[in-house]
């Protein structure tokens, strides 16, 4: 069944209809927030917000994707989440009651494994070093594949706006690595 | 480094976004600037390695309320404050403008690149307003009201707008005339609270909402960080950044023989709340932060604080 029609169901007082749309983008949310704020615990605060929110105005979502408008409750709740978690240490990306929360490549042997994962660390580490407008542009397009069109929907803003921040998160991203030495590291038998 | 017109292209072209054009003319370009190749192709592996980072799972399980979605409708969500109401009737989109008179708009200034931020030392823009001077909120100016009609979409290239889930049909948008601004040059900056209000009963009992615009009447300007040109420090207040001006209020746009109105977007209808000047010597990529921010309790006692972020980055 498609967003719309779950969407309608929910909106006719369906609740399986709307746990429906749930499992359907809790993972992709989970990961969009997950990047924007760097901490297991907030992301998931603001998934949990996220369709809390949504549960109580579906009725204003008319003629607009649900994918777009899912990402603007979900961006709104981070901002918020964030604001009100400022003073949070960051906490590694495995969380302590042992849930696998980004799983390893099995194909990668053990010194593959330790290196793709230190440079995993420094693209998020670079990534967090972005100032927010800019790292939620990166974050949508390179991390949940919006379109520029879903993500001019999603933060209301012109195309033009959704390239040039684009641009230059990219570019900012690209410089902060550059700094890192993980990212300057070769493995045995590369390059 | 690789010329800003050349970089403006790099994500168009990691896109595969570039008009046929562009696309030949960026990889001619590349064939014969190393440098301009070199950097694209650390730009590309720095957006594939984010890229390939492995997707998260949500660790935890959603948990909804028990009660069906459209039970939670409510036919108008946000009621203003009693002690408004009848400001409301006599003249309610200045009534929603008075309600935000704390509006704040802070400029806090972050240079990309390093260079550090001090906190403890602070430094004004250069704000051609009359008013002039470290002032707090006092004497914010009466709050302009706007027709329902006037929006901030033609003509303004850079545009926030953040709305409430919370608070159907509310919204705060900043708005300026470009996103990239070069050192010296002045910058209007727009701003529109809209927000919904019970509309009198129709004839058959139902009432319908219907939405108020107001520009934001009150602002004032804090800098974060020292910019070129500006050499002088000040203390730092509790926040941690220092207030430097509020705008002149009837002195934006149509002011005979001003100079003020430089930056204004021409043919708008709205008068800028904010006008200000970019020291001269700002590097390229200094980043600014207008922030218009509604106070917590607004408009019903107890909702959080909500703000809206526009970024404008210096050429």
């Amino acid at each position: 069944m498609d967003d719309e029609a779950l969407v309608e169901r929910s909106r006719h007082g369906d609740r399986d209809a709307f746990a429906a749309l749930v499992t359907r983008y809790q993972d992709e949310l989970y990961t969009m927030a997950l990047r924007l704020l760097g901490t297991p615990a907030d992301a998931a605060d603001v998934v949990q917000e996220t369709f809390l929110r949504a549960y109580v105005k579906l009725p204003e979502l008319r003629g607009a994707s649900v994918r777009a408008w899912l990402y603007r409750v979900a961006v709104n709740c981070g901002h918020d989440v964030q604001r009100r978690a400022v003073r949070r240490p960051t906490e590694p990306l495995e969380d302590r009651e042992g849930n696998i929360v980004e799983l390893p490549d099995p194909a990668l042997g053990p010194e593959a494994t330790a290196l793709a994962r230190e440079r995993a660390a420094a693209v998020r580490a670079a990534l967090m070093t972005l100032p927010e407008v800019f790292r939620i542009a990166v974050v949508l397009r390179d991390v949940n594949d919006l379109t520029y069109e879903e993500m001019a929907q999603s933060l209301r803003i012109p195309l033009g706006t959704v390239r040039s921040r684009l641009n230059r998160g990219r570019a900012l991203l690209a410089s902060a690595l550059r700094a890192s030495p993980a990212m300057n590291t070769h493995a045995h038998g590369e390059g | 480094m690789p010329p800003k017109h050349v970089e403006d292209l790099f994500s168009g072209a990691y896109d595969d976004a570039l008009t046929p054009r562009e696309a030949e003319r960026f990889a001619a370009h590349l064939r014969e600037c190393d440098a301009c190749a070199s950097a694209y192709e650390a730009f590309h592996a720095s957006v594939d390695a984010l890229r390939a980072l492995p997707a998260a799972r949500m660790p935890v399980m959603v948990h909804l309320p028990s009660t069906p979605p459209v039970a939670e409708q409510r036919a108008f969500p946000v009621r203003l404050p009693r002690a408004w109401r009848p400001q409301l009737r006599a003249g309610f989109a200045t009534g929603i403008a008075a309600a935000a008179a704390v509006v704040l708009v802070v400029l806090a200034v972050s240079h990309q690149g390093g260079g550090g931020t001090s906190p403890g030392s602070s430094t004004a823009l250069e704000a051609p307003s009359s008013t002039g001077g470290a002032t707090t909120t006092p004497g914010c100016p009466a709050p302009a009201a706007a027709s329902a009609s006037q929006q901030l979409t033609s003509g303004f290239d850079n545009r926030e707008v953040k709305t409430e889930p919370d608070r159907p049909g509310q919204q705060l948008v900043l708005a300026t005339a470009s996103d990239h601004y070069a050192p010296g040059s002045q910058v209007a900056v727009y701003s529109l609270l809209t927000a919904p209000l019970p509309a009198a009963a129709a004839a058959n009992g139902t009432v319908a909402p219907t939405t108020s615009v107001a520009a934001v009447p009150c602002v004032r300007v804090e800098a974060a960080s020292a910019l070129p040109s500006q050499g002088g420090t000040a203390p730092v207040p509790a926040g941690g950044r220092a207030v430097f001006a509020t705008p002149a209020p009837a002195a934006a746009g149509s002011g005979a023989g001003s100079s003020i109105g430089a930056g204004a977007v021409p043919g708008s209808p709205l008068t800028p709340i904010l006008y200000f000047s970019i020291p001269p010597n700002t590097p390229s990529g200094t980043v600014l932060h207008v922030v218009a921010t509604v106070p917590a309790g607004y408009p019903q006692p107890g909702d959080p604080a909500f703000s809206v972020d526009l970024v404008i980055t210096v050429r």
